[in-house]
């Protein structure tokens, strides 16, 4: 009980002692001071002198703004002092108080039509970078040409059944491409290129294409970002690869 | 159209041109006088009225060598500081640890500094690379300015940071760590 009266009597007295000493109201602690006068039991002796104590802490935060506003106006504030702080602290912290002290300018980026129309003719005429980048199409006029008795309903039965036939086959793993259309004789083989085209196009199964050994691959669709690939088939079943 | 409510548009439109910026954030007065005209000043105070409504305040940054009110730039500016959550959308957090110590340190060497001192405080906590990337992002929103290998405060470091607020709770919160 004395112990408390002698430590709020000693707070009471703090701002008195540091205006007379003109000591750095920093060197108090006031984080400490609270903690001090939350302990223990109240009589009305206590409270009273709690109530002064709280007084007094006040007056220290104040001289403590009025410290560093002081200080910073006349640039009085010592610069070591200052550093040595700003060195203790974490780069979070620091960041943190300066939120706290921060008011951006507000506004919203915004682009015009006309902008977003240069956009769209520079992503016409811009190169595929890295991996996106295939070769050049091949003129039309060195294609062999054959012409598929297909029409828009004969398509989706054909790829019916032809999806029919892959699904217990994908379900074991994924198949090769080139293989798999080997087996069927030449205008049935482009048939089935077609159908696999459109299967993939719809999203019921998957091609891939290895990097490294160009394999292409059937599999069962999965995720990814799609893109299209073209893939030559005149060569398959004649013993080389495109 | 009553002159009241023809000036009541006008705030909203000035507000709305504030608020939709182009490169550099905010309008210069001359550029919000030829939009809206010679009362562009009175159309300014109905924003302001709007925008306090919004949380917002309009504020002016006096040009360093001309002071009339068409050199001046008009910005809007929240009137509350940041959540500490929300500063991650201005700056990551190492550019605005960056930023609170250049402000700290030009405040306390009179408003210029030679970069090669910052340097020297800000590699002690990031790689020097990081450095030079902070400083060009600062320097290109206006935050610092950069003449021969001196630097100074930019008007955005000016306008944005309450600096006195920002010194005293630097201090404070080393105390409390």
């Amino acid at each position: 009980m004395r112990r408390d009266k002698l430590i709020r009597e000693r707070i009471i007295d703090l701002p008195r002692e540091l205006e007379r000493s003109g000591a750095d109201p920093f060197l108090v602690d006031i984080k400490d001071l609270l903690e001090k006068l939350k302990r223990k039991k109240r009589n009305v002796e206590l409270l009273k002198l709690d109530s002064k104590a709280l007084n007094s802490v006040s007056k220290i935060v104040e001289m403590q703004e009025k410290w560093v506003v002081d200080a910073l106006k006349g640039l009085r504030v010592d610069p070591d002092l200052v550093r040595e702080k700003i060195k203790k602290l974490s780069l979070k912290e620091i960041s943190s108080v300066l939120s706290k002290n921060f008011y951006p300018i507000i506004g919203l980026k915004r682009i015009s039509v006309e902008r977003l129309r240069d956009g769209l003719v520079y992503w016409e005429i811009v190169r595929p970078w890295g991996s996106y980048e295939e070769p050049a199409p091949i003129a039309y006029k060195d294609l062999a040409t054959e012409t598929l008795s297909l029409t828009p309903e004969s398509v989706k039965e054909k790829a019916n059944k032809l999806y029919v036939e892959l699904t217990p086959l994908l379900e074991k793993g994924p198949i090769d491409y080139r293989s798999y259309l080997s087996r069927f004789p030449e205008k049935e083989r482009l048939e089935k290129a077609f159908l696999l085209g459109y299967l993939a196009t719809i999203g019921k199964i998957a091609l891939k294409k290895e990097p490294l050994t160009k394999t292409i691959l059937i599999l069962k669709p999965g995720k990814g970002e799609p893109f299209s690939i073209a893939i030559e088939v005149s060569e398959i079943g004649r013993g080389r690869g495109a | 159209m009553g002159e009241e409510e023809e000036l009541r548009e006008k705030g909203i439109k000035a507000l709305k041109m504030l608020l939709f910026e182009g490169s550099t954030p905010g309008l210069k007065g001359w550029e919000l006088k030829r939009r809206l005209g010679k009362d562009y000043l009175a159309a300014l105070e109905v924003a302001k009225v709007e925008a306090d409504k919004l949380g917002l305040r309009i504020v002016k940054v006096e040009d360093e060598e001309d002071k009339s009110p068409e050199k001046a730039r008009y910005v809007l500016q929240p009137k509350e500081p940041l959540r500490e959550a929300e500063l991650s959308k201005w700056l990551r957090i190492e550019e605005a640890a960056a930023l609170a110590i250049i402000d700290v340190e030009l405040n306390l060497r009179g408003g210029m500094v030679q970069r090669k001192t910052i340097e020297r405080i800000l590699t002690q906590k990031l790689p020097s690379w990081r450095v030079k990337q902070i400083f060009d992002k600062l320097k290109r929103l206006n935050y610092i300015e950069e003449d021969g290998d001196i630097l100074r405060k930019g008007w955005r470091m000016i306008v944005e940071i309450d600096e006195p607020g920002l010194l005293k709770d630097v201090i404070s919160k080393a105390k409390e760590t």
